[in-house]
């Protein structure tokens, strides 16, 4: 008894000792050198790894042969090993809706954007605690292009279709003036523009704390030109937000953990709303454009329905400022395409208010059949 | 018939209804004073974010009134074997709809509290310009919530009996184990697919799936 005792106690301190070698010891401050070094090892690392990732896309652009599967103009490529007789019947029927979709958009140019390169194509398996393998396939554009999309289990033809439009959208903005794209930070939209889309625009114009977005909100053409970042600003600060703005844009983001200063001032701003504090703050980062992009997006959006399927190559031809160059794509006058982009956002706004007649009709005939049901048992 | 059936039900469930109301009176105001204490009212995203927890109580509030009210009278009387009801001069069906109905009808109650609640608390608070108060929406959202989720409640009471909680924990662990099978073998989840037949319009439950803000864009 006594030896087992003894036994465990020893075996307690042996684990107490190798928990106290293991455990983690307590951060101490770096030297500047210190840190630079690892920043280095960092950036070298980071460097090694992009280096990786370019040398596996040039290996597969010429491991993949070239006529693997095409529709229309666009071209896929693949190993068939790789892909097999499914996926690639998916693929196929995928590219040919996700062309007309595109053909919506993009009208006669989709053949010359589906033509600037092919999509290479990998599907991966995974077996790892799994009973049965499961797919995942990705899709990337062979000359880089800087875009790739992956397709997680289960690969259906509409998640291969979105894929593949999404390609050909990031095809679509290297043709589109570059001042365009800048303004809009994304890809040229290849699908149409959804409900939802246009809901969460209505929610960003109406939730904007710029005082610009609310005079855009209250019917001013020229306010949403400036909302949306289109028109050039003097003071982006004092022309896009009113002082209780600043306040807001200083307490969304938070200073660094040693700029003491900083966060004495963020302090000073927030709570004893100290507006010159707040001003120099704002002033100290870029002002950010009220709307987001994905709401500029639906403007973009808005301009190639609008110009119907010639307004894709209108707006490659376009010269000006993006605004013209959207006018130009819708074929209608710049304060007409706002307008109209207002109107949409507007009208889509969610809606809080009670159920419409039709919906209350529904309601009340499913808590009737429920009842009924319900007697139809005895005890 | 009816009206002994109604006031029978307001009997057992005054207690319970009484603390819907209270809370349906008191919680959204408290909610949106608390939240109006944290966040800057001119910054709308985060008022927004306080409407969107209040509304998340109403939904949980009607689905909480609903159960409390298709429940109660089916244990009060299946503990008396149902003598009561089956020796009244009405079939058990005629019987089962008048309780039915006395349900739906005390559901007014909490929902008449939520309309209350809701203009007290916006009248009260500050309305960012480009959004607006929906007091009366909020209400009416919550009595077909409410009703849908009282008369699903009742049916499975009623059809599965005195077996009503193991039918719903079955069908719970039946959801997960399909669920487990299907995503372990690679398919498309059928349990969403399910659901958004359940929660988006027309079906039943999509009533709980819509925007319950009382302040709102």
């Amino acid at each position: 008894m006594c030896d087992l005792t003894s036994r465990r106690r020893s075996w307690f301190v042996a684990l107490t000792l190798v928990a106290a070698a293991t455990s983690p010891r307590p951060a101490h401050a770096q030297s500047t050198g210190e840190l630079r070094i690892r920043l280095l090892a960092a950036t070298r690392h980071g460097q090694i790894l992009k280096d990786s990732v370019k040398a596996l896309h040039e290996m597969r652009t010429l491991e993949f042969p070239s006529d693997s599967l095409a529709t229309s103009e666009l071209k896929f490529r693949f190993l068939k090993s790789n892909v097999g007789a499914d996926l690639q019947a998916t693929l196929q029927a995928a590219g040919t809706h996700a062309m007309s979709v595109a053909d919506s958009m993009f009208g006669d140019a989709v053949r010359g954007i589906a033509g600037t390169t092919s999509i290479l194509a990998t599907r991966s398996r995974s077996r790892f605690g799994q009973f049965s393998t499961v797919d995942m396939v990705t899709l990337e554009l062979a000359d880089g292009g800087g875009r790739s999309t992956l397709i997680r289990a289960p690969v259906t033809q509409r998640k291969l279709e979105d894929g593949i439009l999404d390609l050909l959208g990031t095809m679509a903005t290297a043709r589109v003036p570059s001042n365009v794209i800048q303004w809009a930070g994304g890809w040229v939209p290849s699908r149409r523009l959804t409900h939802e889309t246009w809901e969460d625009a209505a929610i960003d114009l109406a939730s904007s704390n710029a005082a610009i977005a609310r005079t855009c909100y209250s019917g001013s053409v020229p306010a949403c030109e400036s909302a949306l970042g289109l028109t050039d600003v003097h003071d982006a600060l004092s022309e896009w937000y009113a002082p209780e703005g600043w306040r807001i844009l200083v307490s969304s983001w938070t200073p660094p953990k040693d700029a003491y200063s900083v966060i004495a001032d963020r302090a000073e701003c927030i709570e004893k709303k100290a507006t010159q504090v707040c001003e120099r703050l704002a002033r100290s980062r870029p002002v950010p454009i009220p709307l987001s992009f994905a709401t500029r997006s639906t403007l973009f959006g808005l301009a190639l329905e609008r110009g119907g399927r010639p307004a894709y190559s209108r707006l490659v031809g376009a010269k000006g400022t993006p605004l013209q160059m959207l006018s130009t794509a819708a074929g209608v006058s710049p304060d007409s395409l706002i307008r109209e982009w207002r109107t949409r956002v507007l009208a889509a706004t969610p809606k809080s208010a009670s159920p419409s007649p039709v919906e209350a009709t529904v309601f009340i005939a499913w808590t009737l059949i429920f009842g009924f049901v319900a007697g139809r048992r005895r005890p | 018939m009816f009206g002994q059936v109604l006031y029978t039900q307001w009997k057992w469930a005054r207690t319970e209804l009484f603390l819907y109301v209270l809370a349906a009176f008191l919680v959204p105001t408290v909610i949106i004073r608390i939240g109006y204490s944290q966040v800057d009212a001119y910054s709308i995203s985060n008022v927004l974010g306080v409407m969107g927890f209040a509304g998340a109580f109403f939904g949980v509030l009607a689905l909480v009134c609903a159960f409390g009210l298709a429940w109660r009278p089916y244990i009060i009387d299946a503990s008396l074997r149902h003598v009561g009801p089956l020796s009244l001069p009405v079939p058990w069906a005629t019987f089962v709809r008048l309780r039915f109905l006395a349900g739906a009808t005390l559901l007014l109650i909490p929902t008449i509290a939520v309309l209350l609640g809701g203009v007290i608390a916006t009248a009260t608070s500050v309305v960012p310009a480009t959004l607006h108060a929906y007091p009366g929406g909020v209400a009416i959202r919550f009595l077909f919530a409410s009703l849908i989720a009282y008369s699903a409640g009742f049916l499975l009471q009623y059809v599965a009996g005195k077996h009503a909680v193991r039918v719903a924990i079955g069908l719970f662990f039946l959801v997960i184990a399909v669920e487990l099978a299907v995503t372990l073998l690679g398919y498309e989840s059928m349990v969403l697919r399910v659901w958004n037949v359940f929660t988006t319009w027309p079906g039943p439950f999509s009533i709980f799936n819509a925007r319950w803000m009382l302040i709102d864009v």
